[in-house]
């Protein structure tokens, strides 16, 4: 019990030396939690954007049609499926498309086009896409045939909001279409397909062009927070098990590969600054140990055990990480919250991202159990810092420790 | 004088020097690890994705990459050949013909992506052979064809049955020929799965009626670092007016763009590392200062100067970082020249779905000089910083109080 006191005591003797130590620890804790924050708001904020504005957590398709976009593969029963899915808890909002590819035609030029039939309010819940919008309005002030296309592909065309295009495409019975169209909107995003290869028009009016009624070929959804995607794939198999629903992740295993090598950076990166905390740590505390040679040779001289000053300069250590832990973890929450709301402005770092049309502002965000992980990480550290100083102590031999300065 | 008694200083107390100076060693050698591997990881994403298809730099007729149509192809002469060739970081120009056509067996029809391929630099480049999972690879001059397995799926046919290519041949002619399907490959991107068709060059060049013509000239080169030099050099040795020379930036984009956006992370990763070691370097230089204070205290009392002492702890310092940043530059270096030539493997599942892609799941360093360079002055800048923290303690400095605390 006396060791705990004498502990405790040495922690205030020495102020500067101990806040030399809380400092490493408050920066080690605010380092990993800022670090992961970071990191998390890069996932999301580069790879997931293809995710989050046109991907979506998962996607069901006749089994057949995204091999030829077949038109007359449309899901059986498709919107009472929607509709079914949609109740389920763990599915967040749920919106259906009919999807031609064709061609979309300006007086200047012509391109290649995947043509998105839309729900646009259940559009707008599942993939965001109103939030896009940087010129004119998603779909509001044309009443009849509008069109939203992307920034490059309206660059492309020559094409401004309120200009006329003609989209070209097969109908259901397999005679080619072709339709006036007004550019309601235009969109702006980093994933090249919103950018250059979609347009979207309301889903009513691609319908009555296809002549398909009410089909639909794809029905796209965003599932609840911390809800496992193969989760509801599995599900979903269950109920209908003639259709095919994929994650993001089958149909876009680039993506996927992505977030896997980053993923494992990211945990390498993490290792690397660990490792520096250690070593401060340790070098801190071996300095403080050696610095207090004398001391502890006086404390020996007059019987100290061994056991006993190795537990003391542990238990010294421990103290100051309980002290440091709860400062890092406030100081880190406080950033973390700040940039969650304003965000980082990253258009300093790289002149780059404006060009590629990338929103350069991205918003960090932890676990919940970041926290704690981290904080019993950096304590587990300091103490195995302090393994290394504390041994040197016991080895000491308190006459020749006197002797020293 | 000063320098003297710097340089006494630091080895009076040897464990107390060695600390600090080790501090700014492993400072040294954490950052050029870290930005190594960054680095390093771009490195062989580019490289990937030049094998993976493009090849870091790609000659076309002018207007190609805007417009790919057969139309816009070129003569692969004898002349545009050797001065590529004896372009200095060259290693092997690979040909080919690419273009759509129409592909069908029995009653299935779809578009696909006729490729007229040499075999054997095709493999060296893209390492096709590996990817085949049934049937033969082709020969030079070989008239079958090898499928992507996705594509061959949905036509529903097999080695040996015969496929139907239709399409638009050289300035509007009709393009139609039989192959019969020599073997299968199968590509991680679903992409490239499901629409590749594989034909050997001549048969390629004979299906669209253009012989000797070729749509594009895909360059291996020895380093990927040297793309920008070998662009500017074929820029002057070609006639840019006929012919567009185009490196990977150009060529791909979206890769640019990601390793742009990665770079910043890193960068970031980089800062927080900063700040680690900043303060563990800090916490060495504080607790140096507190284990000298009655050293200080007497120094000043038998009359040396505030400003003197203060310019010799800098020398001090300034010494003890150089020490430590060449010290963890000369441990990197070798440390990091291993690690180049000898990647280390992951393991686990994440290793198994990145190879999946036919990548391989390791990690990667660089040897740019630009990285060692760069990260031993930002540690020495921190260090010099951090170093003015004991002299504004002597700054501060009252004599008395000093030795009685000691």
């Amino acid at each position: 019990m006396i060791v705990f006191k004498i502990a405790w005591r040495n922690v205030w003797r020495s102020k500067g030396r101990s806040a030399v130590v809380i400092g490493s620890i408050v920066v080690g804790i605010w380092a990993l939690i800022v670090g992961s924050g970071f990191m998390n708001g890069f996932m999301v904020g580069y790879m997931n954007e293809a995710i989050r504005y046109d991907i979506s957590n998962l996607q069901i398709h006749h089994p057949e049609f995204k091999q030829d976009y077949d038109i007359n593969l449309s899901i059986p029963d498709g919107l009472i499926k929607a509709e079914t899915i949609g109740e389920w808890e763990e599915v967040a909002f749920v919106t259906v498309r009919t999807i031609v590819n064709g061609m979309i035609a300006s007086p200047k030029k012509a391109s290649g086009v995947q043509i998105r039939g839309i729900d646009k309010e259940r559009e707008a819940s599942v993939t965001f896409l109103d939030s896009l919008i940087v010129e004119g309005a998603y779909f509001e002030g044309i009443k009849r045939n509008p069109i939203v296309i992307g920034s490059k592909l309206a660059e492309n065309l020559k094409a401004k909001v309120r200009s006329k295009v003609v989209l070209t495409f097969n109908d259901s019975d397999g005679n080619i279409t072709s339709a006036a169209f007004r550019i309601v909107g235009i969109v702006k995003s980093s994933s090249l397909s919103i950018n250059e290869r979609n347009a979207y028009v309301l889903q009513n009016d691609l319908n009555k062009l296809l002549g398909m009624g009410s089909e639909i070929h794809e029905i796209a959804m965003l599932t609840s927070e911390g809800v496992v995607e193969t989760d509801i794939m599995a599900k979903y198999d269950a109920l209908y098990p003639d259709d095919l629903i994929e994650d993001w992740r089958l149909i876009a295993p680039e993506m996927a590969l992505m977030q896997e090598l980053y993923g494992s950076m990211l945990y390498v990166l993490m290792l690397i600054i660990l490792t520096a905390l250690i070593f401060g740590i340790v070098n801190t505390m071996l300095m403080a140990v050696l610095e207090r040679i004398k001391e502890l040779g006086m404390l020996m001289a007059v019987g100290m055990n061994k056991v006993r000053v190795f537990t003391m300069i542990l238990i010294e250590t421990l103290s100051l990480a309980i002290i440091g832990s709860p400062v890092g973890l406030l100081i880190s929450y406080l950033t973390i919250s700040y940039y969650r709301n304003v965000g980082v402005d990253l258009t300093n770092y790289s002149e780059g991202l404006e060009a590629f049309g990338y929103a350069s502002i991205l918003y960090p965000f932890v676990a919940q159990e970041t926290y704690v992980i981290v904080t019993l990480g950096v304590i587990l550290t300091a103490f195995l810092g302090a393994m290394y100083p504390a041994w040197k102590a016991v080895k000491l031999r308190p006459v020749e420790a006197l002797h020293k300065l | 004088m000063y320098f003297k008694i710097a340089w006494r200083n630091i080895w009076r107390n040897k464990r107390r020097s060695l600390i600090t100076i080790g501090s700014i060693t492993f400072a040294v050698l954490l950052a050029c690890v870290m930005r190594s591997m960054q680095l390093g990881s771009y490195e062989r994403m580019i490289e990937n994705a030049a094998r993976f298809y493009t090849g870091y730099i790609q000659i076309h007729k002018n207007g190609y990459w805007d417009d790919k149509t057969v139309d816009n192809s070129f003569e692969s002469s004898q002349d545009i050949l050797s001065k590529v060739q004896n372009t200095q970081g060259v290693d092997a120009a690979v040909p080919r013909v690419e273009s759509f056509a129409l592909a069908s067996f029995d009653n299935k029809t779809k578009g696909a992506l006729v490729l007229g391929i040499n075999p054997v630099m095709e493999d060296e480049l893209t390492m096709l052979k590996n990817k085949m999972i049934a049937g033969e690879y082709l020969v030079d001059g070989d008239d079958g064809a090898v499928l992507s397995a996705g594509l061959a799926t949905y036509l529903k046919i097999d080695i040996g049955d015969t496929l139907v290519l239709i399409g638009q041949g050289y300035h509007g002619s009709n393009a139609a020929g039989l192959f019969p399907v020599k073997g299968i490959a199968k590509f991680p991107s679903p992409q490239q799965n499901n629409q590749s068709i594989f034909i050997s060059l001549t048969k390629a060049q004979w299906f669209y009626a253009m012989p000797d013509q070729i749509t594009s000239l895909s360059l291996v080169v020895d380093k990927a670092k040297h793309v920008d030099r070998i662009l500017a050099d074929l820029n002057t040795e070609l006639d840019t007016k006929s012919l567009e020379v185009m490196g990977w930036k150009e060529l791909m984009p979206d890769l640019l763009q990601g390793i742009e956006i990665d770079n910043i992370s890193g960068r970031i990763m980089l800062w927080i590392l900063y700040a680690v070691i900043g303060f563990g370097m800090f916490g060495t230089f504080m607790m140096m200062t507190a284990e000298r204070m009655y050293e200080f205290g007497v120094m000043m009392s038998i009359g040396m100067k505030r400003l003197k002492m203060q310019f010799t702890i800098f020398l001090e310092m300034l010494m003890m970082t150089s020490i430590g940043v060449v010290a963890g530059i000369s441990i990197s270096l070798p440390l990091l020249i291993y690690y180049f030539y000898h990647p280390i493997f992951m393991t686990g599942e994440s290793a198994k779905s990145i190879e999946k892609f036919g990548v391989e799941a390791a990690y990667f360093f660089s040897l740019q000089p630009s990285l060692f360079y760069n990260q031993a002055w930002a540690i020495f800048f921190m260090a010099v910083i951090l170093g003015f923290y004991p002299l504004y303690v002597i700054q501060r400095l009252k004599p008395v109080e000093a030795m009685r605390e000691a």
